[in-house]
């Protein structure tokens, strides 16, 4: 109609064009991945080549191992990092840059230059640990701490501790019920973020486990890959499933909290 | 014919009617407030004028041109925004350049009025710093200036001073009216302060629904509220609802008082109406009042001390009553709990429709 | 004995030595506190700073351990500067066009005046793309681009194009470059998105509102605002891309000569065989890397001051 709305959908176009653009990319090689893993029987569409996935023991193996490892990384990192981000927010909230600074470190070193320096610090005595799977899962936790420790930290940042701690002392609470009954409770949507990203990373992570000489699933696709053509691309869309799956239950568990929060703010 | 005339003018968000029919005239070098709370459309009707909305009724016109198709870059306006809006990466001076810089006006002629806007807002040796480096009253003047070295038809200011302190707040409200006067600028202020609308303003349009519920001065609006809408908004105000007695002679009850006013009413006798007091109105009875003037009789329930004027309420029969005095040398402060009586001219009491919607401010 | 470090105030105005001592075991106490940091600080040392560490140090030795820059003038060797050129050009490349798509993506969502469902599925989607790279991502390519992909069988057996006779190969620069484009474009829109978010529409109408066009409103304010915050995204995109191995290995099996590839190699043991040399290309690495997070943060820094 008139110039300003003219304008206006220009600017609309514009955005719908780069979108669909975008969405194009992103979507046609997954459409065309999924497409291909159902073509592993000739002249027919079939899962066949999921069930050659599933049917191959080393799949389940390695999965097996990465879902270990996994489980290990989430519990010593959120170990280490829980209550190290609490105690900064209580006690020292001066080191608050100082850690924030060491978060951009596994930037700097990414896994390739991770794994050659613990390769090069722990393949000899006095630290011979490249045979030990914790070698393996202390380089996971190196490389997820980012995450984890923002998670924690914008959960943190959210509740206040100084005045949530205090509240509970001055009701009689002691440090073990305080840890226990308010600030973990209260976290829950951060850890749970940091949880499911710390499985998305490690599952399918290559670099380490391929460096470090383990059995993981990472390797293990990329094993596949080298002789098979169909199977990798179920395995891709597995995979993709999966990072996607993790994702929506951050997703889910935020609101899910946030939700059950307010419903139970109401009855009070 | 004023210089801006708002004819009509309907906006609707979806179903919402934001401004409803609005019209409006605005004379050549006039300063207008827009008054309401939030959600009356007062912000809606002003971003309109400047050609970030578009009416979805009724026509805008400036100095005789209907503008409504016209894109905001053209209409040649000045707008100061809640926020500021200063552009981050520029110093104050470019700032305020930026719209003789983009008009293709030659570099020395651009510095030299710079120069004369530093001065005008007292900010001359500021003009290098970026608006991260100057607080939010100096931020607010560059924005300021930025607005009217254009020299736009009309300045357009969007509550320009409410993310402000109360001190800063009062003392630039006072250079925006110097200026205004200064430079002859038609100029339409909303704001959702009454204090500021009545202080500043040549005009006052309080507004409510997206509609004007009065337009007048601001002495007009305040002394003679047209609606309870309006009287309840501006000021404090006892207000208390009456039947009227004698539409005639201007006689109306409050409970079991007998309360006179100082013209008749325009409501039948018999109906109900509301009596709106005004505090400073008030007074406690002495030897100096006049015999025809209005007596509520009461206790004193609380008393607060504001200063330079002193609070009473004062409890009559079931209800309860501002009272504002002076606080000078010869003022003799009764007690709480002290039986009094109150007085007040039949001038300053005064009737408005009584609305469907029950409602009573009082403070 | 009493716990001195209890009562222990700063300014008390006893006798000088006890105002001293206190002062002390006061400082003593809150010191004492960053001792709580301990076991975070000694994992991190152990299992990132000192093995990255040992890796600058083996770098300046030979293999007896003695000191020598020679592995650094063997970094001048044809290939390996070549390896650096083709890693610095791919980083460069995909930042740059993973930027651009990002941005617009991002523009699309937060300026664009598109739905507001929209805004939260891309935003949700580039979470998943972001961490979808390394070996599934680079399947997918060679299952939609390969010589035996989906796409490139459609278009020879339907419009009868060979996209390897046009000289495209997944195995290339560019086959490689456009693989990378699809983990870059959505971190463009993680990192980006923030700072689109922090312009505020009033400088749009404030500029408007001077007689500005759309031009000159992205010329003189748009731009300029988003360029310190535009290159740091660039710069984080190229240093996420420099590191990148995972991809790379699945893609190529170690046939393009990247520098992560490289590493890899030295550390297998499989292709080079002096250590001290893959320690130096590490070492090249780390510089890289740590020269971008500088320029990162310092840009960071600057874009902070404008866009809150």
């Amino acid at each position: 109609m008139d110039k300003m709305n003219s304008e206006k959908m220009i600017r609309k176009s514009f955005s719908w064009f780069w979108l669909i653009a975008g969405l194009l990319y992103f979507f046609l090689p997954l459409l065309a991945t999924f497409l291909f893993s159902l073509k592993g029987k000739k002249g027919v569409l079939s899962f066949v080549a999921y069930q050659h996935v599933f049917a191959d023991p080393n799949f389940l193996n390695t999965f097996r191992f990465s879902l270990q490892m996994s489980v290990c990384t989430v519990l010593a990192g959120l170990g280490i990092i829980v209550p190290t981000a609490i105690w900064i927010h209580l006690r020292v909230p001066k080191a608050k840059p100082v850690i924030e600074f060491f978060t951009l470190l596994p930037f700097v070193i990414p896994p390739i230059i991770l794994a050659f320096g613990l390769i090069r610090c722990y393949a000899k005595p006095p630290f011979a640990l490249t045979t030990s799977p914790a070698l393996l899962v202390a380089g996971y936790v190196v490389i997820s701490f980012p995450y984890i420790y923002r998670a924690v930290d914008a959960g943190l940042s959210v509740m206040d501790l100084q005045m949530l701690t205090e509240a509970a002392q001055s009701l009689g609470a002691g440090w073990g019920s305080i840890l226990f009954r308010i600030i973990l409770p209260n976290l829950r949507t951060a850890l749970l973020s940091a949880i499911f990203l710390t499985f998305a990373t490690v599952i399918g992570e290559l670099t380490l486990a391929v460096l470090l000489a383990w059995p993981a699933f990472g390797p293990y696709m990329a094993f596949v890959g080298r002789d098979l053509a169909y199977e990798p691309a179920a395995l891709a869309i597995l995979s993709f499933a999966m990072t996607w799956g993790a994702i929506m239950l951050i997703q889910i568990a935020s609101r899910g909290v946030s939700g059950s929060r307010f419903s139970s703010g109401d009855i009070h | 014919m004023g210089f801006i005339e708002l004819e009509g003018i309907s906006k609707n968000f979806g179903c919402n009617t934001v401004v409803n029919e609005l019209s409006l005239s605005v004379k050549k070098g006039e300063f207008v407030s827009f008054l309401g709370g939030s959600g009356c459309g007062k912000t809606t009707m002003l971003r309109m004028i400047a050609g970030f909305e578009t009416p979805s009724k009724g026509s805008i016109l400036i100095n005789n041109v209907n503008v409504s198709n016209i894109p905001p870059a053209r209409r040649k306006l000045g707008m100061v925004f809640q926020n500021y809006a200063l552009f981050p990466n520029m110093t104050a001076r470019k700032n305020i350049g930026f719209g003789l810089r983009i008009s293709g006006i030659p570099r020395t002629e651009t510095e030299k009025r710079v120069d004369e806007m530093l001065d005008l807002i007292h900010m001359t040796q500021f003009g290098d710093h970026y608006p991260h480096q100057l607080s939010g009253g100096q931020q607010q003047r560059v924005a300021l200036a930025r607005a009217i070295i254009v020299k736009p038809g009309a300045l357009l200011l969007d509550e320009p001073l409410s993310a402000l302190d109360a001190k800063i707040r009062i003392q630039l409200r006072d250079d925006i009216r110097a200026i205004q006067q200064q430079l002859g600028i038609t100029t339409i202020y909303v704001t959702h302060d009454q204090e500021e609308a009545l202080s500043i303003s040549d005009r006052v349009a309080v507004m409510r629904e997206g509609r004007i519920e009065q337009i007048g001065t601001p002495l007009n609006i305040y002394n003679r509220p047209a609606t309870s809408y309006v009287a309840s908004f501006i000021g404090t105000l006892n207000m208390f609802y009456g039947s009227v007695v004698d539409a005639e002679k201007g006689v109306v009850t409050v409970g079991e008082s007998l309360l006179r006013t100082a013209e008749s009413i325009s409501v039948d006798s018999g109906k109900t109406v509301r009596v709106a007091i005004r505090p400073e109105a008030l007074s406690l009875f002495n030897n100096e009042t006049m015999s025809d003037a209005n007596f509520l009789p009461g206790r004193i329930e609380t008393i607060k001390f504001l200063g330079s004027t002193v609070r009473f309420i004062i409890k009559f029969e079931d209800k309860f009553i501002s009272m504002d005095c002076f606080n000078t040398p010869q003022f003799k402060m009764p007690q709480k709990g002290e039986q009094v009586s109150v007085t007040f001219s039949r001038e300053a009491c005064q009737i408005l429709p009584g609305d469907a919607i029950p409602f009573c401010y009082h403070e | 004995m009493p716990d001195i470090s209890a009562q222990g105030r700063p300014h008390t105005t006893d006798a000088g030595h006890i105002s001293f001592f206190r002062l002390y075991a006061h400082r003593i106490r809150r010191q004492a506190r960053w001792l709580g940091l301990a076991p975070f600080f000694i994992f991190l040392f152990a299992f990132m700073i000192i093995p990255a560490s040992s890796l600058i140090v083996g770098s300046f030795q030979d293999n007896t351990g003695a000191l020598t820059f020679d592995n650094f003038i063997h970094l001048l060797k044809p290939n390996i500067v070549s390896s650096y050129l083709i890693t610095i050009n791919l980083s460069a490349t995909t930042a740059v066009l993973g930027g651009l798509g990002g941005l617009l993506i991002a523009y699309a969502i937060s300026l664009g005046g598109l739905p507001q469902g929209i805004r939260s599925f891309v935003s949700t989607f580039s979470g998943v793309a972001s961490n979808f790279a390394g070996v599934p991502l680079a399947f997918a390519f060679i299952s939609t681009l390969g010589r035996a992909g989906f796409i490139t069988v459609l278009l020879r057996s339907i419009f009868g194009i060979d996209l390897y006779d046009t000289g495209f190969n997944l195995y290339s620069f560019w086959g490689l470059s456009l693989t990378y484009i699809y983990f870059q474009i959505p971190l463009m829109v993680l990192i980006i998105q923030p700072a689109l978010d922090g312009m505020k529409k009033e400088w749009r109408e404030a500029s408007e509102n001077l007689g500005a066009s759309a031009f000159q409103y992205w010329f003189h304010v748009g731009i300029p605002v988003l360029l310190p915050s535009l290159s740091a995204a660039v710069i984080l995109l190229f240093g996420n891309a420099f590191g990148a191995y995972a991809t790379a290995y699945a893609l190529t099996g170690g046939l393009i000569n990247l520098v992560p590839i490289l590493i890899g190699a030295q550390i297998r043991g499989n292709v080079l065989h002096d250590p001290n040399l893959g320690y130096a290309l590490a070492f090249g690495m780390i510089i890289i890397m740590t020269a971008s997070i500088i320029a990162y943060l310092w840009l960071q820094r600057l874009s902070s001051r404008w866009i809150k």
